[in-house]
């Protein structure tokens, strides 16, 4: 019988029951999206989460459910954009609270989310992953040469591809890097104003 | 214009034994970087100023490694390099070194000064330049710069020696206006190597000085014949900044037969397209006309767009046939907007090449350097010829 590598994954990361079985579905798309194949799946558990994670933990296999379930919901967003919900996005670092109050006024009608943070965390962090976009994100103009941040060129590389809607609202904190807030000029540059 | 160009470059030389004097005399030192940072009160105020621009050199930013990550600009990393290494005469005996903090690059070199116990001074420069709430900001830190000035000579600062200065920087930016308009002729009688030196030394040398050199250099030039070959192609050089010293990439393109006619530069260039008013608040004016009206630097944001407007306007009016993109390298804003500009520029079908450096001009890097803005140059005579 052939292994259900996503099965395994979900329950590794402490899914169960109804729960994994509701989530499963959503899983399996996220992944697609993501280019999670099976062979990467099975690496991630067979290898890369064993080598790099401390897995006797409870906490520690829940903490990957809920990247797990954060990155689903990223890389749901078209959906949510489509049926009007309100997409605000942000960038590391940040100050929390103005999130908070943001998600406290508009409820189920916003999604809140830092796309770049969560993809490169959970694909990097679990499955060794994001090369893909970030190799996209340098054919679009992000050059290898120039050393720029991977969060950024995550940022470009989900966007082209389809795989982040654009954001009703982003808002770009520049603490400690220009790059950050430039990031979202250089992605209207070359996509368009969608990207607000 | 050669002699000219020879004394000014001597008394630019001698600067800061000139500041050593000065300050063994009681006088105060100031060395500051950046256009937001108005000159023209540090001289109403009596304070001896140096802008910190030279680059070209590779040593200064390898001797920086021991502080600082490898990924910062060359041009910045000269700033303390120059320091570290003793090439900056002026830094030790400074009251303060002013730094405009419009930038990361700047930002974390000023870090390093202020580790090795330099008496730093920042002037905070918003990028968000368009809104209220920077305005008001970068207008409150020129006051806490003034008040500095004040503290550090121990007097108010006199506002109708302020206006002066301004009314003598005018007076070099309508000359040097003079001379930049003798350049979009079909052959220009100015090279850009000179004509960028000639900015370069209007920032080292003191105000009367430089306005009768320029005075005496138009009146050479209004009539004189051109620099450069006979139809040459017309180059645009745009990026961050070229630096004090840092001329080896513009004398390659004019040795290949290449004509730079103007520029697109945010650093080490006087800003002599934009006079600021001398009747009324003196702070006002300087923020006016430097902050809110001034072209936005690549950093500030949003810029880019506004950017390329100017630069397309720039391509008309010097009738330029292609743009160099002349970056410091691991400049990443810079290389951001390349790829927007690189993609705009198409519609308008004006080559553009890019050269990246780190002011590594070595023998071996000499050779393919040469060889490829040669080409450059060699295949925008035959885009222009086949026209």
């Amino acid at each position: 019988m052939a292994r259900d590598v996503n099965r395994e994954l979900l329950e590794l990361a402490a899914f169960e029951g109804e729960e994994l079985e509701a989530f499963l579905p959503r899983w399996l798309e996220t992944a697609k999206r993501c280019k999670l194949d099976d062979d990467k799946v099975a690496y991630a558990l067979d290898v890369y989460l064993p080598q790099i994670w401390d897995l006797k933990y409870l906490g520690v296999r829940k903490m990957i459910g809920a990247y797990l379930r954060e990155l689903a919901d990223i890389v749901h967003t078209p959906e949510m954009k489509e049926s009007g919900v309100k997409i605000l996005y942000g960038i590391l670092p940040a100050i929390a609270n103005y999130y908070y109050a943001a998600k406290i006024a508009g409820g189920d009608k916003i999604f809140i989310g830092f796309p770049d943070l969560l993809m490169v965390n959970t694909l990097n962090s679990f499955f060794h992953a994001a090369g893909p976009f970030l190799n996209v994100a340098e054919e679009y103009g992000f050059t290898y040469g120039c050393r720029h941040c991977p969060l950024n060129k995550m940022r470009l590389g989900a966007y082209v591809t389809g795989t982040i809607a654009a954001p009703d609202l982003i808002w770009s904190w520049g603490f400690n890097c220009d790059e950050g807030p430039k990031t979202d000029e250089m992605i209207q540059g070359i996509t368009g104003k969608k990207w607000n | 214009m050669k002699e000219i160009l020879e004394k000014l470059e001597k008394l630019s030389t001698g600067r800061p034994l000139e500041l050593i004097q000065e300050k063994a005399a009681g006088k105060k030192v100031i060395e500051y970087f950046g256009d937001y940072v108005p000159e023209q009160w540090m001289t109403a105020a009596g304070v001896e100023d140096y802008l910190i621009m030279r680059g070209g050199d590779p040593q200064p930013p390898e001797a920086t490694l021991d502080y600082m990550l490898r990924f910062m600009n060359p041009l910045a990393d000269s700033m303390v390099g120059n320091y570290l290494l003793g090439l900056d005469a002026v830094m030790p005996i400074a009251d303060k070194i002013v730094i405009q903090q419009h930038d990361s690059h700047y930002g974390r070199m000023c870090e390093v000064l202020e580790y090795k116990g330099l008496p730093v001074y920042k002037v905070g420069v918003p990028a968000d330049y368009t809104v209220d709430i920077s305005r008001e900001y970068y207008r409150g830190e020129l006051g806490d710069f003034r008040k500095m000035l004040e503290e550090l000579t121990g007097k108010p600062l006199d506002e109708e020696a302020v206006r002066t200065c301004y009314a003598k920087t005018n007076e070099i930016n309508y000359w040097l206006r003079k001379i930049d308009e003798l350049r979009k002729k079909d052959n220009p009688p100015i090279t850009f190597s000179d004509f960028i030196r000639l900015n370069h030394y209007t920032m080292r040398v003191d105000y009367d000085t430089s306005i009768e050199a320029l005075k005496q250099i138009y009146a050479e030039l209004e009539n004189a014949p051109g620099a450069h070959a006979e139809n040459a192609p017309r180059i645009l050089i745009m990026g961050r900044a070229v630096a004090q010293g840092d001329y080896v990439v513009p004398s390659i393109i004019e040795n290949a037969g290449g004509a730079i006619v103007t520029e697109f530069l945010d650093e080490a260039i006087r800003p002599f397209k934009n006079d600021i008013p001398v009747e009324g608040d003196i702070v006002e004016n300087y923020a006016k006309a430097i902050y809110d009206d001034k072209v936005p630097q690549c950093i500030f944001q949003p810029a880019w767009e506004t950017r390329f407007e100017h630069l397309k306007e720039l391509i008309k009016e010097y009738n330029v046939d292609a743009v160099l993109w002349y970056q410091l390298a691991f400049d990443e804003i810079y290389d951001m907007e390349h790829t927007c500009v690189a993609k705009w520029i198409k519609d308008i079908n004006v080559p553009m090449m890019k050269l990246e450096t780190s002011y590594e001009y070595s023998r071996e890097a000499m050779a393919p350097l040469t060889t490829r803005l040669e080409s450059f140059v060699d295949s925008i005579k035959e885009i222009k010829e086949a026209k």
